[in-house]
């Protein structure tokens, strides 16, 4: 039976508080069995300090939210069990985002701006027919897509990036994961150099200085430096052949080729 | 206005002040500012260039690093053989074209990788932070590259100079100067090029993903060894000539 | 003030449709959330989504009649049948279009196939590459469409892509506190900013409530950590907007202590034994035939039964008991139940194939909620709707089938986002926006009072009177209801109601403080937990999900009726109304499962 005395340090301060500073604050509580963090805070919440911020929400590994770096380490925090960490724990929110107070950082505003940035819908000019039957997709297809669909949103990736820390206006690896996402989707009629401007960049694609980080705290385990290998190879011949071919030259040829695969 | 289902729908574009959940930063940076909107296509495309060329020049330079060992490896078939492919070399000027490709792409290679580098006080700052606080191994290699990078610009200027300034190559110049001043010069510059080269090669093939990570980690660390251990070795040898000289 | 067209208030896959639906139509749409969208609840739905599609060689002759029937079925003929009529027919077509909007749905791979139990069936060649579906619990064909292991989140992200693609508002980190009303009609809500603690008033032609369920008002449910029924509480406390079949709430067997993140029934249909605190399987005394396999309901109450007699395992995390798959072998736990491994390892840091698993009953799913009509508009006030599980459309009476949650979702955000279209472009009466703005101003008020009462100080703190009511309810209103039972519950959660106006802070209550956002939601959820215990207190018969002890039967003589529950402001306690169910094309019968008698075919009998 676990039964150690934990102490946790957790970074506290309320920004819209104009007496709070940011400083770190100690709990002490006993440990129980099975117990995870998502446990730990709502005890501490209850029971010591009920002004602790943090976020939760299907504390099952599946909403993301409730990232932040436990002992220096990103990870979601529903699936943490206290037993595999050391007594003393240290707690902070994720960098990179802005925080809303103590753990809980505002991931919804930089998630949404970047959807808004790769325009992360189906470009479809097709419109729904409700009587007709649904277009039909290899089952394989399917597969890949959902497992390029996997992403939380948690923020691990972007948090845990370097590259990121330096270039505010960096889109991270789950917007490149998000690009390569529509890519592989024969539904989408975007082709490569649609792409181009918006992740063949120093934002994008050509920003990443290649720490891996993203790969390794991915809580999913999504094969996010593949994905993002996959961009590289593609935005660099895309422009290999727009600068032999003129600009755009080779979209409609892509245009065509994705059609042929899709059917 | 988008298109939507086929329909082309007005925007709901009535936004109220204080109501757009979009933080500050966020609005200012969906705007596109002026030069670069113009210029979008060309400086992605240029980006990609150098993001291909900086890939190559390592690639070239570590191509040149091999076969520089290569042609040292005669040392360990003894003096004869050393001094026979120097004199064959340079006959031909081959040293002088090769150094002089060596200092170009040298030269490529660094101007590509300023690109990455972090360059104001704040960025350095902040990265600095991060690897701190971010228990993460690979983001140490990065830091490794950009220092053992630096270290290399100086130590590889310094023998490129001492030996071009002092030709011919033969085998007994070399090894006297490996005994008596330079043995604490190599030792770093041969453990720093042999592992950067392999770090910067395990980086490239993850960039591109030419191998997987969990294939490049054994590759690469077995072709680490091997290439440091050929370089102690020849190190080791020119050491002893130059000993049985003096 | 902010101005809008429609308010939508949750931003779920009910809300989202509903939002997509109007703006698409060229309205202003506002959605506000207490989270990020994509974080909403509906991604925790996992197993699928209900639509007569036919495509699989064991859903063929499948048709929106057969899904009529397990819907009604299902509901144990509590639903209102021209509702599951409307939704039957419109699911294949929501499945559909959400496949044009992205969603990754398994396909239709032809060939052999061999299932779990042996038997070998031939996917057809004609209906390669189509929607898949699968097996799920109480439906006569497959049907369940699916999206690999995700379907919930894969449809949400495919949602919420589309609110991007369309440029609508979303206000996340906020919550709604009170509707804004005259008493006849809806015109928005004052809401809390939870990133800075502030209040602003939305002005709105329409308001929808599509909040979700309110599970959490339960000590154990499945449900995510914001399901607190806010969205029902706020349409309750207008006073006269009626919230219908409160009653009705589903319990799953299996939740897993401590976290109670549901274990997927596939775990006793794989042969799994539940074991007490001897470790003695405890389901054959009281099941000899069906053992572990009786329906979830029957397995749920026996557990509690089971523990009440003293043979729970007794832990920090309250009594629970075990659930034992290790004689199943390592290759088939680790297979074919992988996803149910990887949450005992990752959630609990045990593995089932050495070790028991703590397990409980735990609640599941609200079929109750604000109660509307077919076309989504609430009763007893104009230009407010509901959709999802914060309604009480009633699709799924007593109790809901596996799937049909998730289908619901999308097509009532359809059927109401459709009428607040029509009914804004006909039926919109033109008011004073002075008026608007004044009543507006005296909700803000009202609200912000609130606060400044919690923040001079009561002498009740919020978790403990939150613990008192989950405990109450869990244990006396339960899977297992009783007479003597329910009355203490609803007398202990009265005297709750009256101590949760005296609630006080215990910290600073500035800016985004989490606890007053629970102290401000307290006293909605204890109103709806006292519902929940009257209105199954006054219900006496079983019907579905509602299991009374005390009544075994299913009455169709004095109960073929819904429930509705109005709240006065200030007034102590709830009034119950009751309103015939609609029977149009399927009179009641036997369900073909579980274990209730019906008491109509008896008495008929006797007279």
């Amino acid at each position: 039976m676990p039964n150690r005395k934990l102490t946790f340090r957790v970074f506290r301060h309320n920004p819209y508080d104009p007496q709070s500073a940011p400083r770190v604050q100690k709990y002490e509580m006993q440990e129980t069995p099975r117990l995870t963090l998502y446990g730990a805070l709502t005890r501490i919440r209850e029971e010591q300090d009920p002004s602790l911020q943090f976020d939760f929400v299907c504390r099952s590994a599946i909403c993301g939210s409730c990232a932040m770096l436990v002992n220096g380490r990103p990870r979601l925090a529903c699936r943490t069990l206290i037993e595999q960490l050391p007594s003393r724990i240290n707690l902070f929110p994720l960098p990179f985002f802005r925080l809303v107070g103590d753990l809980s950082v505002d991931t919804g505003t930089w998630f949404r701006e970047m959807g808004q940035r790769v325009e992360s819908w189906i470009h479809d000019s097709e419109p729904f027919d409700p009587d007709a039957l649904e277009e039909r997709m290899p089952n394989d297809t399917a597969q890949t897509i959902y497992e390029l669909d996997r992403c939380i949103e948690c923020g691990c990736c972007v948090a845990a990036c370097g590259a990121a820390q330096v270039n505010p206006t960096y889109l991270g690896a789950v917007g490149m994961l998000r690009i390569a996402r529509f890519l592989t989707d024969p539904r989408d009629d975007r082709a490569d150099s649609d792409f181009f401007e918006v992740v063949g960049t120093e934002d994008g694609v050509f920003g990443c200085i290649g720490l891996l980080a993203c790969e390794d705290y991915c809580p999913k385990g999504i094969s996010l430096t593949t994905q993002i290998a996959y961009l590289r190879r593609k935005m660099a011949l895309t422009s290999l052949r727009s600068s032999s071919n003129g600009k755009g030259a080779s979209a409609g040829a892509q245009h065509a080729e994705k059609a042929k695969t899709a059917k | 206005m988008s298109s939507f289902n086929g329909k082309v729908v007005a925007r709901s574009s009535r936004r109220i002040g204080g109501a757009n959940n979009l933080a500050p930063r966020a609005q200012w940076a969906a705007l596109p500012r002026t030069w670069v909107s113009l210029n979008q296509v060309r400086i992605a495309r240029a980006t990609a260039f150098m993001e291909i060329a900086l890939t190559l020049t390592g690639l070239a330079l570590s191509l040149f690093m091999l076969m520089h060992l290569g042609l040292l490896f005669s040392i360990l078939l003894g003096r004869t053989s050393m001094d026979a492919l120097a004199r064959f070399l340079e006959r031909y000027f081959l040293l002088q074209i090769g150094a002089s490709f060596l200092v170009l792409f040298l030269v490529m290679h660094v101007m590509l990788v300023m690109r990455k580098v972090p360059t104001t006080l704040t960025r350095q700052w902040a990265m600095l932070r991060h690897m701190r606080a971010m228990k993460h191994w690979d983001t140490w290699t990065w830091a490794f590259q950009g220092v053992s990078g630096i270290a290399l610009l100086v130590l590889v200027a310094i023998h490129i100079w001492v030996v071009l300034t002092d030709l011919p190559v033969q085998s007994a110049k070399s090894g006297e100067r490996v005994f008596q001043i330079y043995l604490w010069f190599y030792i770093p510059l041969v453990v720093l090029v042999e592992s950067h080269l392999n770090v910067g090669l395990y980086r490239a093939a993850a960039k591109w993903h030419v191998l997987s990570r969990r294939l490049a980690h054994p590759i690469l660390l077995v072709f680490t060894g091997m290439v440091l251990g050929l370089g102690v070795a020849i190190l080791v040898t020119f050491y002893r000539v130059g000993a049985s000289l003096s | 003030m902010i101005n809008t067209d429609v308010l939508v208030i949750g931003a779920g896959l009910a809300g989202e449709r509903t939002a997509i639906e109007l703006a698409s139509q060229g309205f202003q749409v506002i959605i506000i959330s207490l989270v990020p969208p994509k974080r909403s609840h509906s991604t925790a739905a996992q197993g699928g989504m209900q639509a007569a599609l036919g495509n699989m060689a064991k859903s063929q002759g499948d048709s929106t009649d057969i899904h009529f029937e397990d819907t009604v079925k299902g509901s144990d003929w509590g639903c209102d049948q021209d509702v599951a009529r409307l939704f039957v027919n419109l699911a294949p077509i929501a499945v559909r279009q959400t496949a044009a909007w992205g969603v990754p749905w398994s396909r239709v791979e032809p060939g052999p196939r061999k299932l779990p139990d042996g038997e070998v069936v031939q996917e057809l060649l004609e209906k390669e590459g189509l929607i898949a579906a699968r097996d799920f619990g109480g439906t006569k064909k497959w049907r369940a469409c699916y999206a690999s292991d995700g379907t919930g989140h894969a449809l949400v992200y495919a949602m919420d892509n589309v609110t991007l693609q369309l440029g609508i508002e979303v206000h996340d980190r906020a919550e709604a506190l009170a509707l804004i009303h005259d008493g006849q009609r809806c015109y928005g809500a004052v809401v809390r900013d939870l990133r800075t603690g502030e209040l602003r008033a939305y002005h709105a032609r329409a308001t929808v409530i599509a909040t979700g369920g309110h599970g959490r008002i339960y000590g154990h449910s499945t449900n995510g950590i914001i399901n607190e029924g806010t969205g029902m509480s706020i349409a309750l406390d207008t006073g006269v907007v009626p919230l219908g079949n409160m009653e009705a709430v589903q319990f799953h067997p299996t939740g897993v202590v401590p976290g109670d993140i549901l274990i997927s029934e596939a775990c006793r249909g794989d042969g799994g034994y539940l074991l007490d605190k001897n470790e003695h399987r405890f389901m054959p005394d009281y099941e000899p035939q069906k053992k572990e396999l009786a329906s979830r309901d029957v397995v749920s109450r026996r557990m509690v039964q089971h523990m009440r007699k003293g043979f729970g395992v007794e832990s920090t995390y309250g009594p629970h008991l075990w659930l034992d798959i290790r004689h199943l072998g390592k290759k088939h736990i680790e297979v074919n139940l992988r996803e149910i491994t990887s949450i005992c390892r990752d959630f609990l840091g045990v593995d089932p194939v050495r070790k028991i698993v703590p397990v409980r009953p735990t609640q599941h799913y609200s079929m109750g909620g604000v109660r509307t009509n077919i076309a989504g508009r609430a009763h007893g006030l104009a230009g407010l709707y509901a959709a999802g599980e914060a309604s009480c459309w009633d699709l799924h009476g007593f109790n809901r089938l596996g799937g049909n949650s998730v289908a619901e979702t999308v097509v009532a955000g359809t059927v109401v986002g459709k009428s607040i279209a029509r009914d804004l472009e006909w039926l919109d009466f033109p008011y004073s926006e002075q008026a608007v703005a004044a009543m507006a101003e005296d909700t803000t008020q009202m609200v912000q009072e609130r606060i400044l009462r919690l923040r001079a100080g009561g002498k009740e703190y919020v978790y403990d009177l939150r613990n008192q009511m989950s405990n109450v309810l869990m244990e006396k209103v339960g899977v297992f209801r009783k007479g003597a039972e329910l009355q203490e519950a609803v007398d202990e959660l009265a005297e709750l109601c009256q101590r949760s106006k005296h609630l006080g802070l215990r910290s600073s209550g500035v800016g985004a403080n989490p606890e007053v956002a629970a102290a401000l939601r307290l006293p909605g959820m204890v109103r709806l937990a006292f519902l929940i215990a009257y209105g199954a207190l006054k219900r006496t018969e079983s019907r579905g999900s509602h299991a009374r002890e005390d009544y075994p039967f299913r009455d169709d003589i004095h109960w073929l009726k819904r429930t509705l529950a109005r709240w006065a402001p200030g007034a102590d306690l709830p009034t119950l109304d009751y309103e015939p169910v609609r029977i149009t094309e399927m009179p009641p019968g036997d369900r073909g499962y579980g274990e209730s008698k019906v008491l109509a075919v008896e008495e008929k009998v006797r007279a």
